[in-house]
């Protein structure tokens, strides 16, 4: 219920336009691959500014430490064994001005090498949207210091080649015990074949009575291999035993609905553990 | 209850006339402005601050979202002739789900922050200030720089 409220809440909040946005970027995944080597993207200025858009390419994927923290990768120069685009991409525009609630739309190009081994291979979109700087007066006698905004929103674009096949595994989940003395399950999560895995994650958590105390669904993409964490909170989970189950659903249409990979079987891992 | 969530977001369909599938929308209140410093003075602007740079973003993917949230902070401003040093820390920035001083939680603006399931149009708001010291010897003049802010789906 608390939820349908939120959702209400934001809804009359976005409807009644008291939330401007400024630069909207769509869709969140530009989708290529051997057949259709053009994508394209829309940049929208709903800001009542001009701003100059630049589009740059940079290689990139979400990892996570032992815990289960996460963060993007970036790598700069990428290894030709990795399944990065950036070379083989272009984007047209990639800089221009857009006025205020214009929209541009960005095509996407891509020449591969012709000896490409079948799979997905990709690199993230950074649309960086500035003000359109007004001159500024300098004859002053004092200081006076002012920064300015640039926003980076990221994409994705896509090239699959060939046979594109993914699918994930569950090492074996470990209870730990964190800094803050709060128990967490750490799931190590690895994808499999040629291609990220996207999809849903559910846990349900049970007590010994079979009572469900925890649910909790998200999104996942996991393009080499990461670690999920779930939080056990004190004041939910006292002494006792507990069964974790976890629900991998595969669901790539929902990202990519080009996608040819076929729909996958569910994964269920059973964990039972006990908290002292 | 499935009726209830289905009619409900139908409402949000029919009354967005913006309706964008995906993606992350992010608005700029205002910039960092320190104003004018007195050369030989340090000048301070915390998080709480109404002269610290405020901006919302929400996203539109699923119903929840991690995403990340990443400053790239410069180390000086400059004015063309001087660059005058600026610096960053846990008390300059903060974030919380509501408009308001209270319930902000701090954060290092020098690493990348993890907001764990955000959801669907919740809007995030992040305040960011900095700290100047500037030091005689300095030119006068407006001193400018540019902070990059990165938000992205994990």
């Amino acid at each position: 219920m608390k939820n349908l409220l939120i959702i209400l809440f934001s809804s009359i909040l976005l409807s009644s336009n008291i939330l401007l946005s400024q630069v909207i970027v769509s869709p969140y995944i530009v989708y290529m691959d051997e057949y259709n080597k053009f994508g394209s993207m829309i940049v929208q200025n709903e800001s009542f500014e001009p701003y100059e858009i630049s589009i740059t390419f940079k290689f990139g994927y979400p990892i996570s430490d032992s815990l289960g923290n996460r963060t993007m990768n970036y790598i700069e120069n990428p290894p030709e064994d990795m399944a990065a685009i950036n070379n083989w991409v272009n984007a047209f525009p990639k800089k221009f001005v857009l006025k205020s609630k214009e929209r541009q739309t960005i095509r996407l190009m891509i020449k591969p090498p012709t000896n490409l081994n079948d799979g997905t291979y990709w690199t993230r979109i950074v649309t960086s949207s500035t003000p359109v700087q007004n001159n500024v007066d300098t004859n002053v006698t004092g200081v006076s210091a002012k920064l300015k905004f640039v926003l980076n929103q990221v994409t994705t674009a896509i090239y699959r080649n060939g046979r594109a096949n993914t699918d994930l595994s569950i090492s074996d989940p470990k209870l730990f015990l964190d800094s803050n003395k709060t128990y967490q399950l750490l799931y190590p999560l690895e994808r499999k074949d040629n291609s990220p895995f996207f999809g849903y994650l559910t846990i349900r958590i049970f007590t010994q009575e079979n009572e469900l105390i925890k649910e909790e669904k998200d999104f996942i993409s996991i393009y080499y291999s990461m670690v999920k964490n779930y939080f056990l909170p004190r004041e939910e989970f006292t002494s006792g035993n507990y069964r974790a189950e976890l629900t991998v659903t595969f669901n790539e249409k929902e990202d990519i609905p080009e996608s040819k990979i076929p729909q996958k079987q569910d994964i269920l891992n059973i964990f039972e553990f006990y908290i002292p | 209850m499935k009726k209830h969530r289905i009619l409900l977001f139908t409402l949000i369909i029919f009354f967005n006339n913006q309706f964008y599938s995906q993606s992350i929308i992010a608005y700029k209140y205002n910039d960092l402005d320190f104003g004018d410093v007195f050369i030989g003075y340090s000048e301070n602007v915390d998080a709480n601050d109404s002269r610290a740079a405020k901006f919302f973003f929400y996203h539109s993917k699923f119903l929840f979202s991690d995403l990340l949230v990443t400053f790239n902070l410069p180390s000086s401003l400059t004015n063309g002739i001087d660059k005058l040093p600026i610096e960053f820390n846990y008390q300059h920035a903060s974030w919380s789900f509501r408009n308001s001083s209270a319930g902000r939680r701090n954060f290092n603006p020098n690493t990348p922050l993890e907001l764990r399931r955000i959801f669907l149009f919740m809007p995030v708001n992040i305040w960011l200030g900095g700290k100047i010291e500037t030091h005689t010897g300095l030119s006068p003049g407006k001193y400018n720089g540019t902070i990059t802010l990165t938000i992205e789906y994990l």
